[in-house]
């Protein structure tokens, strides 16, 4: 048994830590957070070019290798439509012929707070879509949007491309962290012909989108955690580190804790998608572990820092954002915790641990 | 990397459920849960000398002392397996004392003891706390003092679980001057039975029982100290790392114990989401837990990561123990006497327990304060 990455998952990190690192400085994060928050084809393009997008072309496999990429992509608080194209690529269909490294997204109504708005109708011999507005991350840079509808009679999945926004249909949105997002109005799409309905795998493909999305915010909770023990190890008050007060201490190690927990639910999760068919709880236990731990270490983080720490000059703030709302394109976190309780059973002997 | 069983670990474990399931434990599950945790009684007595001949007990000691030779993950999985199953383990005494003898003992000592622990015949109370000296143990002021071949031990230790049948007490003593706080401490395997030592019981709040332990002018022969004199801190430190490594297993027994809220209370989102804080906090409690196992099995273990298990256990329990209770309302404040209780009142329990757990092995605080310095690098408070 082992809990550590192996050694080619550990050289995948630390080249894209390096990469990451150089090409967005704390200066640059803190310019791109200030402007309207934009795309930046250059750092994509190198990004499609150093093959991270191909990991989805190894099967199941890929997972741990985007898991260990987005876990870098949180960690620089990078802004770049990665996890949105990822996303779309694993939908369990075929998709549409698309040029090398375009951006993808998918527009899914489920996790909405419009949810309970949108709605198919395939009574008319067609199939019309009302209701929304949908968010979609990177709506506006994205060659093509998959629009996932999900309703009693199944799941339908809609190719929307980027051009629909001459006809009103995705709108710009003002999202408070600096990964863009839009909105998509189902209700202006003019053509929706290319209906795909999907027959399965959609489950698995959900585990998949909330370990990855895990990633993420772990990767922003173990550098949130790193700059602000910078930080005190280095602020003197009273004549003192503040690094060397009981308070901060304690504050510092439950970040920590907080951090551990969610990188160790988070490797559980992968492997258990790389081994096996169904990740069962583990990719809903490690959604809102990593959701939390991102939480906590911006809070702690936030009240170690003081003022210095709550000006927007400082690239606190951008991670302060991104964590929070990352935690909400999960969905509301009591919905995860439903399901993992669902499921949860009291039978006697039942055998879920250690494995 | 991986994080599944090996197949021969799978294979150990297989075996050692088909010889615990060829038995009737009824009566030592049901005897321990009246007691507390690290505690043992007569039933359980007599199952852990059935472990021990049997083959059980030891399992990762060296074959050269009488152990098992297995892996010490093997060793954990058996802990764990027992921890799942309420069954009574020494923990301290083959965990951390018999290797500790084995390590800095003496031939003889080695000789004496290490067969007798492998048997289950001889089981140790741990006598480390006193009225003045708990998280900051370098404060021990029971008394040895070494006259011709023989040591006589004076003071008063408290929270001795288990003293009242333990065939020895793993003592430490102050052998050094009164202010050499932990450079002046050592440690001494005494029989209980030897004379001017009194046990008097105390009672947990949660109505278990623990013991205060009195030693007036108790002559302990040289051949009781282990180690070095004056050198102990580091052995007593050792059945402390230990101790902080609990079973995940009883967390996950947890949970599966407040699924029952669920039931009870029917289909119901407010409870499905009460389980589902349990489960997360669970699953945490046992990766948090596994890593620690395995780098202390690996002798690899990272600096705080065993304070981050016991410290996330802990809180865990009782979290999960009060949120539990609080969903089931009234009806959950009867206690383990009561008929009607519900879960026959084994998360008031767990509750009323749940608090030794959190300042035991190391107050949580003073695992904060490990974690933060020795893993985080934060400077020491002056």
């Amino acid at each position: 048994m082992d809990l550590r990455l192996d050694s080619d998952s550990r050289d995948l990190a630390e080249s894209a830590r390096r990469f990451l690192a150089d090409r967005l400085p704390h200066p640059r994060l803190v310019a791109m957070s200030k402007a309207p928050p934009g795309f930046d084809s250059d750092l994509w393009r190198a990004v499609v070019d150093m093959g991270w997008l191909m990991p989805c072309e190894e099967g199941p496999a890929g997972i741990e290798a985007l898991v260990v990429l987005l876990h870098e992509v949180g960690y620089a608080g990078a802004p770049m439509p990665l996890l949105a194209t990822v996303r779309a690529q694993r939908l369990p269909v075929e998709l549409p012929e698309l040029a090398p490294g375009a951006v993808l997204t998918v527009a899914e109504a489920s996790t909405s707070w419009s949810s309970g708005g949108l709605r198919v109708d395939r009574a008319a011999g067609g199939l019309e879509v009302y209701g929304g507005p949908v968010p979609v991350p990177w709506g506006t840079e994205a060659e093509t949007i998959m629009l996932l509808v999900q309703d009693n009679d199944g799941a339908v999945l809609l190719a929307v491309s980027g051009s629909a926004a001459d006809d009103g249909c995705i709108e710009p949105g003002e999202p408070f962290d600096n990964e863009p997002t839009s909105w998509l109005h189902p209700d202006k799409l003019v053509s929706v012909s290319n209906a795909m309905p999907i027959s399965g795998g959609l489950d698995r493909w959900r585990d998949e989108c909330l370990v990855l999305a895990a990633a993420v915010l772990v990767g922003t909770a173990k550098r949130v955690l790193e700059l602000t023990l910078e930080h005190v190890r280095l602020r003197k008050q009273f004549d003192r580190f503040l690094g060397s007060f009981q308070a901060v201490q304690h504050q510092c190690a439950d970040a920590a804790i907080f951090a551990d927990a969610a990188w160790l639910t988070l490797l559980d999760a992968t492997w258990r998608l790389r081994d096996e068919e169904e990740a069962g709880r583990s990719a809903r236990v490690a959604a809102v572990v990593a959701a939390r731990a991102a939480e906590a270490a911006t809070l702690i983080a936030a009240q170690l820092h003081g003022g210095v720490g709550h000006i927007d000059e400082f690239v606190l703030p951008v991670y302060f954002r991104r964590a929070k709302a990352a935690q909400l394109r999960l969905g509301p976190s009591v919905e995860l915790l439903r399901d993992i309780g669902r499921e949860a059973s009291c039978a006697p002997g039942e055998d879920w641990w250690p494995e | 990397m991986r994080i599944a069983l090996d197949d021969d670990e799978r294979n150990f474990r297989a075996t050692l459920r088909q010889y615990l399931d060829a038995q009737d434990l009824r009566a030592v599950v049901a005897e321990q849960s009246g007691l507390a945790e690290s505690d043992i009684g007569p039933e359980g007595r007599r199952f852990v000398r059935r472990l021990g001949s049997d083959g059980w007990l030891g399992l990762a000691w060296p074959k050269e002392l009488g152990g098992g030779g297995r892996s010490r993950v093997e060793q954990w999985l058996f802990v764990e397996e027992l921890a799942y199953r309420r069954l009574p383990y020494p923990h301290a005494t083959l965990m951390a004392i018999g290797p500790t003898i084995a390590s800095i003992g003496t031939p003889a000592q080695r000789n004496e003891w290490l067969p007798s622990i492998l048997r289950g015949e001889i089981l140790c109370a741990i006598g480390y706390s006193e009225p003045g000296a708990g998280s900051d143990l370098a404060a021990i002021s029971t008394r040895a003092e070494s006259r011709d071949s023989a040591f006589v031990v004076n003071g008063h230790k408290v929270y001795t679980t288990g003293a009242h049948y333990a065939t020895h007490v793993w003592l430490a003593v102050r052998t050094g001057e009164s202010s050499s706080r932990h450079r002046g401490l050592s440690v001494l395997l005494v029989p209980m039975t030897t004379p001017g030592i009194t046990v008097r019981p105390l009672y947990t709040q949660a109505h278990k029982r623990t013991n205060e332990v009195y030693f007036d002018d108790v002559t302990v022969d040289r051949s009781c100290l282990v180690g070095q004199i004056n050198e102990g801190w580091s052995a007593m430190m050792m059945a402390l790392n230990f101790e902080r490594i609990q079973p995940c297993s009883k967390v996950v027994r947890d949970v599966q114990l407040i699924a029952q809220v669920k039931d009870a209370l029917g289909a119901n989102q407010d409870a499905e989401a009460l389980l589902g804080e349990c489960v997360v906090d669970a699953e945490i409690a046992r990766l948090l837990t596994v890593r620690a196992a395995l780098e202390q099995a690996e002798d690899r273990l990272v600096a705080g990561h065993a304070s981050m298990a016991k410290v996330w256990m802990s809180d865990a329990r009782q979290r999960i123990a009060g949120q539990a209770l609080d969903a089931l309302g009234a009806a959950a404040a009867y206690g383990k006497g009561d008929a009607l209780a519900p879960l026959r009142g084994e998360l008031e329990s767990l509750y009323t327990d749940s608090p030794f757990m959190r300042f035991a092995a190391g107050t949580n605080e003073v695992q904060r304060d490990l974690i933060a310095q020795r893993l985080l690098g934060l400077p020491r408070g002056r």
